[in-house]
C-alpha cells in the first residue's frame, strides 16, 4: 500500500486515540482503580503512526477535557510529549519486548514529572499545587526539608510511576493484539508484524 | 413543515441570542482577552469579580444553571486544597497571624497568596468555561476553515467527540455483559483489575475495525479530494460591531497589563 494511503489511515485512527484515553479514564474511574490511564490512546497511537498523529492524539484530548475544565489545557504539551517519546521508542523496537517497554515507564514518568511539575509550578504561582500529587509532595518536605521545587518534581515523578508502568503494559499487550492485517496498514504498524507472519507473507 | 425544515440550511446559523450568535473566533478573542487578564493581573479582587462578572453574564446569556455546576465543581477543590496548602508551604517568623482553627494557627499572607491564585486560575477558567458552554464545536471548526484551517482538523475535531460518546456506550455495554456472565466488578483491587483487563480488548479492537471501514467510506464521499466542500451550515458574515467588540476586549487586556506593570514599579 502507497504511503499516503498509510499516513490517511493513520489519521483517521486519531479520533479513537482520543476516544481510548477518555474511555480508559472512565473506566478506572468506574471500577475505582486508584491509576489514570489517560495516555494510553496517545502512547498507542505514537507507537503506531508516528509523532504528528499522536502528538494531535494529546493535544485533542487535552482540548475536549478543557471543555468541562479549563484547567487541563495547560497540561497538552505533556500528552504531545509522551506521543513523541512513544514514537521514538517503538522505532527503537522498545515496545516489542515486555521488560523495555516496562522499563520505559520511567521515561514517561519522567515527563509526567518534570514537564508535569513545572506547569504546575508554574500555574501555582512558584509554589506547591493543589492536585492529587500534594499528598506525596507536602510531607515529603516536612520530612525531608528539600527545596519545594525538587519535593514537587519528586512527588509528582513516584505519582506518575505507578501509573505509566501500568499504561505501558496495558499498550505492550494491546499492541501485540493487533492484526497482522491491520499492522502493515499503519506508518509503524510493520515494527509489531512478528517475523512469522513476515515470513508467511514472503511465501 | 418542508419549507421550514429547507430553510434551516439556507438561512445563517441562529442560535437564539446575540452572545451565542457571535462568530466563535470572535467570541474566542473576547473570553481569552478577559480570562488573560486574570491571569496577569493577578490579584484576589480582580479575579473575584470576575467571577461574578461571569456569573451575572451567565445569567443573562440564559446557561447560569449548567455553568455554575461545572464552575463549583471543578473550583471546590481547588479552592479548599490551595487555601490548605498554602498554610503549611509558606513558612516565615514574621508573618501576621490571622484566624485559629481548633488550635491551628492560620497566616494573613498565605492566605492571601492562595485567593491570588485562586482568582487567577477560576478567572481564566471562568471565560473559558462560558466560552465552551456557549459555543458549539462545529461552528468552531467551521469558522477554523473558513480561515483556511484544513478540513482534516475539522474531521479530527468532531469525530473525537463523537468516537468519546459511542465508546463510552461500547464501554457501558461490554462491562455489563462482562458483569452478567459472571465476572466481578465489585470488590478489593484485585478482583476489579481482573475485571478491567478483558473490557479493554472487545472496546478496542471494535473501535479499530471500524476505522478502515470508514476511511473507505469516506474516501468514497471525497473525503481527501483538494477542491472547495461544501457545508450545511452557514456562519453569518462578522459585522462592524463585533469587530469593535473584539477591539474592546484587547484594548481591556492591554489596560490589564499596564495596571500590572505600574503596580510592580510602584506606581498605583
Amino acid at each position: 500500500m502507497a504511503k499516503n494511503e498509510n499516513n490517511k489511515l493513520a489519521w483517521f485512527l486519531v479520533p479513537i486515540g482520543v476516544a481510548v484515553n477518555f474511555i480508559f479514564g472512565t473506566l478506572v474511574l468506574l471500577l475505582r482503580l486508584p491509576i489514570y490511564l489517560d495516555s494510553c490512546g496517545t502512547i498507542i497511537v505514537g507507537a503506531l503512526c508516528g509523532v504528528w498523529p499522536g502528538v494531535i492524539v494529546g493535544l485533542v484530548s487535552n482540548i475536549l477535557n478543557a471543555i468541562t475544565d479549563p484547567g487541563t489545557l495547560l497540561y497538552a504539551p505533556l500528552n504531545m510529549a509522551f506521543a513523541v517519546l512513544a514514537a521514538y521508542l517503538s522505532k527503537k523496537g522498545v515496545f516489542k519486548k515486555f521488560v523495555p517497554t516496562l522499563i520505559s515507564s520511567l521515561g514517561f514518568a519522567f515527563i509526567g514529572g518534570v514537564i508535569g511539575a513545572l506547569i504546575t509550578w508554574a500555574r501555582y504561582g512558584f509554589d506547591f499545587g493543589s492536585g492529587a500529587t500534594a499528598v506525596v509532595v507536602l510531607p515529603l518536605y516536612a520530612a525531608t526539608g528539600l527545596p519545594k521545587f525538587l519535593c514537587q518534581i519528586i512527588g509528582e515523578f513516584l505519582c506518575d510511576l505507578l501509573d505509566k508502568a501500568i499504561t505501558v503494559v496495558v499498550c505492550y499487550f494491546i499492541l501485540k493484539a493487533f492484526p497482522t492485517r491491520f499492522l502493515s496498514k499503519l506508518p509503524l504498524g510493520h515494527i509489531y508484524i512478528s517475523d512469522e507472519a513476515k515470513a508467511l507473507e514472503e511465501e | 413543515m418542508d419549507r421550514e425544515f429547507i430553510n434551516s440550511y439556507n438561512d445563517y446559523v441562529n442560535n437564539g441570542n446575540a452572545w451565542f450568535n457571535l462568530n466563535p473566533l470572535s467570541k474566542l478573542w473576547i473570553c481569552m482577552c478577559i480570562g488573560l487578564s486574570a491571569v496577569v493581573v493577578r490579584h484576589w479582587q480582580f479575579g473575584f469579580s470576575l467571577c461574578i462578572f461571569y456569573c451575572i453574564a451567565a445569567l443573562i446569556i440564559g446557561i447560569f444553571p449548567r455553568f455554575i455546576k461545572n464552575y463549583i465543581t471543578i473550583s471546590v477543590l481547588v479552592i479548599l486544597l490551595t487555601i490548605v496548602i498554602r498554610q503549611f508551604s509558606m513558612r516565615d517568623p514574621n508573618f501576621t497571624p490571622f484566624i485559629n482553627i481548633l488550635g491551628w494557627q492560620w497566616y494573613k499572607e498565605p492566605f492571601i497568596a492562595a485567593l491570588n491564585i485562586i482568582s487567577y486560575i477560576m478567572g481564566f477558567s471562568g471565560a473559558l468555561l462560558i466560552y465552551f458552554q456557549t459555543t458549539e464545536m462545529r461552528d468552531l471548526m467551521l469558522a477554523l476553515e473558513n480561515r483556511g484551517v484544513t478540513h482534516v482538523a475539522s474531521y479530527i475535531m468532531l469525530s473525537s467527540m463523537q468516537s468519546v460518546i459511542d465508546m463510552r456506550q461500547s464501554a457501558q455495554t461490554i462491562l455489563e455483559s462482562q458483569k452478567s456472565r459472571g465476572i466481578e466488578t465489585d470488590g478489593n483491587i484485585i478482583v476489579r483489575m481482573k475485571a478491567f483487563f478483558p473490557t479493554l480488548g472487545p472496546i478496542l479492537l471494535s473501535a479499530m475495525s471500524g476505522t478502515e471501514e470508514k476511511a473507505i467510506a469516506m474516501d468514497a464521499r471525497a473525503f481527501s479530494h483538494n477542491g472547495g466542500h461544501t457545508y450545511l451550515r452557514v456562519l453569518r458574515p462578522i459585522p462592524v460591531w463585533e469587530y469593535i467588540c473584539d477591539g474592546l476586549a484587547l484594548v481591556f487586556l492591554i489596560c490589564s497589563i499596564v495596571w500590572k506593570v505600574l503596580s510592580m514599579t510602584g506606581r498605583v
